[in-house]
């Protein structure tokens, strides 16, 4: 829900409960009003009555007006009295509420019972008018704020909105900090300056992590190879003896592993900083065809089948040399992941590429997957960066990488978006190779 | 045979001066570009190891002045950049070879071997070891006047390992020399024995003498 309709909602509501709580009581005091105005005529008329009543005789008033009955009595003398109650007019055929004074007077030693009544039907109407009036009037003032409302914060809210929209399309990577719209309104102003300073730092700080990394992974270069260096060359001294031979070689592993990391770790800061700027045309089914062909050699170590479909012939503009990176490092776990005397399948057609290999140990934990460092599986060799270059890789081709765990096999689908894909063409072949 | 080593790493230089020293390689070191360039006017080299980054300047520039005086001293490029536009970028400008930081020195050699065999201008590109000939350019190997049927992989074998004759080639650097840096698939170096199996069968087969052996724990070495 947004903001704004939130509030109006929230408007409306109070509008509407004051509404139905105002017109019932506004309509109880206009009708106290009223009563209070007819119930003081009626005693002003009653006052008359009397006064005429001591000169003249009773008939003449009974005679000419129906609202007003005066009749000799034998009650008791008693005060005026009030009262309301509906009667049915004969000739109109309906039923007219009229406010009634009733009293026993004494005038010139007789006792007098005085009826004086008087229509309310004209009175009822001004009510209902009036309230007609009102709720007109809130009717057409509430629409009117809501319109208004509306309006306003399509406004108001406008630079919001943009601050929002170009929140959405920030990429700390891009390295360009946030360049948002002055605006005059004091909140968007605090947002919009408190954005672009949190951007700058975040940019900053990203940008500095970025560098480390890079820096680390560089300075490391030169005594990794000096180390690795000197550790070949003790191996050409001799005598060496068994342990010793075990100690220079566990570290030289070591030491390769370490420049393997620091290789990938530069490679991924590369991608990062958008460093490969070459785009060519990258045939896809080609593509793969010849990385599953740059494989095939550890597949037949491995004793696994590779089994390459391809569907159709797609071109998309891309840098080649990353986007063997990425096949190459999807086949490759494929490979090094699955169990000797199996099957790797391997599916590419016109929007995807879909590398399926038998899983061990059940699914792999999806969020993991494809963040750094985060090995599935420790007694495997490999880095662990792997996947979130080939992710890195997919992004920056519009691609994407998913991972599905079905039939008892795990696939990674590179998914193309359609637009990218420049040519098209349909026909179908499959490739066997290593059937061994 | 001369080399210029224009590296301003001081250790570097000593681990491939001590590396190369069985071979009577005349290796001189320009630490920085001034070095280098007056080096590089004054003398002709058969290979040159030229780091790109220097303190006082880019190494490409020594390149560059290689080419502009029409030199044609073989340019290995040693870099800790890897990537594929630095690459092109050196071999483009006229370098032999493009070396990552960092290399396993047994690797470096056979470069080195390499470069030199491709410069030689009496056209002899064999490499001789007692009574093995390896024909450089047809890729074969003879013993006395029997070819020896290699596969690809077992004369690149051979061919790393000669080249690095009387050294201990760790697994490592063998494996990645015959399968082109992708070794860390392997779970193991099951593939490389059973290359190394099939090698040494045929060099007895033809009736070669033990020239490889494994050293415990390191790795294999080819005895001359």
């Amino acid at each position: 829900m947004k903001l704004v309709s939130k509030i109006s909602l929230r408007y409306l509501l109070f509008s509407f409960i004051a509404l139905i709580v105002s017109i019932p009581v506004f309509y109880v005091i206009l009708q106290h009003a009223i009563f209070n105005s007819v119930d003081e005529s009626l005693q002003q008329h009653e006052e008359a009555i009397l006064k005429v009543l001591a000169k003249k005789p009773v008939a003449q008033y009974n005679s000419f007006n129906d609202n007003i009955r005066i009749t000799l009595t034998n009650q008791p003398v008693s005060p005026a009295r009030l009262s309301s109650r509906n009667i049915f007019i004969q000739d109109d055929q309906e039923n007219v509420t009229y406010r009634i004074l009733e009293s026993v007077r004494n005038v010139n030693g007789r006792n007098y019972f005085i009826h004086i009544r008087k229509s309310l039907i004209e009175n009822t109407d001004l009510i209902q008018s009036i309230i007609g009036i009102q709720v007109g009037l809130l009717i057409v003032l509430l629409t009117g704020l809501y319109l208004i409302n509306r309006s306003l914060s399509h406004k108001i809210w406008k630079p919001f909105y943009d601050t929002v929209g170009k929140l959405k399309s920030f990429s700390i990577n891009s390295r360009k900090t946030l360049q948002l719209p002055r605006s005059d309104i004091q909140e968007f102003y605090d947002l919009n300056t408190s954005l672009e300073i949190l951007s700058k730092k975040a940019v900053a700080l990203y940008n500095s992590q970025k560098e480390f990394t890079e820096n680390a992974s560089h300075e490391l270069q030169t005594p990794l190879s000096i180390i690795l260096g000197k550790l070949e060359l003790l191996m050409q001294t001799s005598p060496i003896n068994e342990e010793q031979a075990e100690l220079i070689n566990s570290a030289y592993n070591s030491g390769l592993q370490m420049k393997k990391m620091n290789q990938t770790l530069l490679l991924l800061t590369k991608i990062e900083n958008n460093q490969f700027l070459t785009k060519d045309d990258i045939h896809l089914q080609q593509s793969v065809k010849s990385c599953v062909h740059q494989f095939e050699d550890f597949a037949v170590q491995k004793n696994i089948k590779m089994v390459l479909e391809t569907k159709g012939d797609a071109t998309i503009k891309g840098n080649k040399y990353l986007f063997d990176i990425m096949t190459g490092n999807l086949l490759k776990n494929a490979i090094l992941h699955s169990a000797s005397h199996s099957r790797v399948n391997i599916i590419s057609d016109n929007t995807e590429i879909t590398i399926c290999n038998s899983a061990e140990e059940g699914s792999l934990n999806k969020e993991k997957l494809f963040v750094r460092f985060q090995k599935q599986n420790n007694q495997k060799p490999g880095t662990g960066i792997g996947l979130e270059i080939a992710s890195k890789i997919a992004s920056i081709h519009n691609a994407q990488i998913n991972y599905q765990y079905t039939d008892n096999s795990h696939c990674f689908i590179i998914c193309f978006f359609q637009k990218d894909i420049l040519s098209e063409n349909e026909s179908v072949s499959a490739d066997i190779r290593n059937d061994i | 045979m001369k080399l210029l080593l224009v590296e301003d790493e001081k250790e570097l230089c000593k681990n491939i001066i001590s590396y190369l020293k069985e071979e009577n390689y005349l290796c001189e070191i320009a630490p920085d570009f001034k070095t280098a360039i007056s080096k590089v006017e004054s003398y002709d080299y058969d290979c040159i190891l030229l780091d790109i980054s220097l303190p006082d300047g880019n190494g490409l520039n020594v390149l560059k002045e290689l080419k502009a005086n029409k030199k044609t001293d073989g340019v290995i490029i040693i870099s800790a950049k890897n990537s594929i536009e630095d690459r092109i970028e050196g071999l483009n400008m006229g370098a032999d070879d493009y070396l990552v930081k960092p290399f396993h020195l047994s690797e470096l050699r056979a470069r080195i071997g390499a470069v030199i065999r491709r410069r030689r201008l009496d056209g002899n590109k064999t490499i001789i070891l007692n009574d093995l000939v390896i024909d450089t350019v047809a890729r074969t190997i003879c013993v006395g006047n029997k070819y020896l049927n290699l596969t690809r992989k077992e004369y690149d074998l051979l061919l790393y390992l000669g080249i690095n004759k009387n050294r201990v080639l760790t697994k490592n650097a063998i494996a990645e020399h015959i399968s082109n840096g992708e070794v860390d698939l392997f779970d193991n170096f099951d593939f490389l024995y059973a290359h190394m199996k099939n090698l040494k069968k045929k060099l007895t087969e033809a009736g070669v003498g033990e020239y490889i052996k494994s050293v415990y724990g390191m790795g294999y070495k080819f005895t001359v």
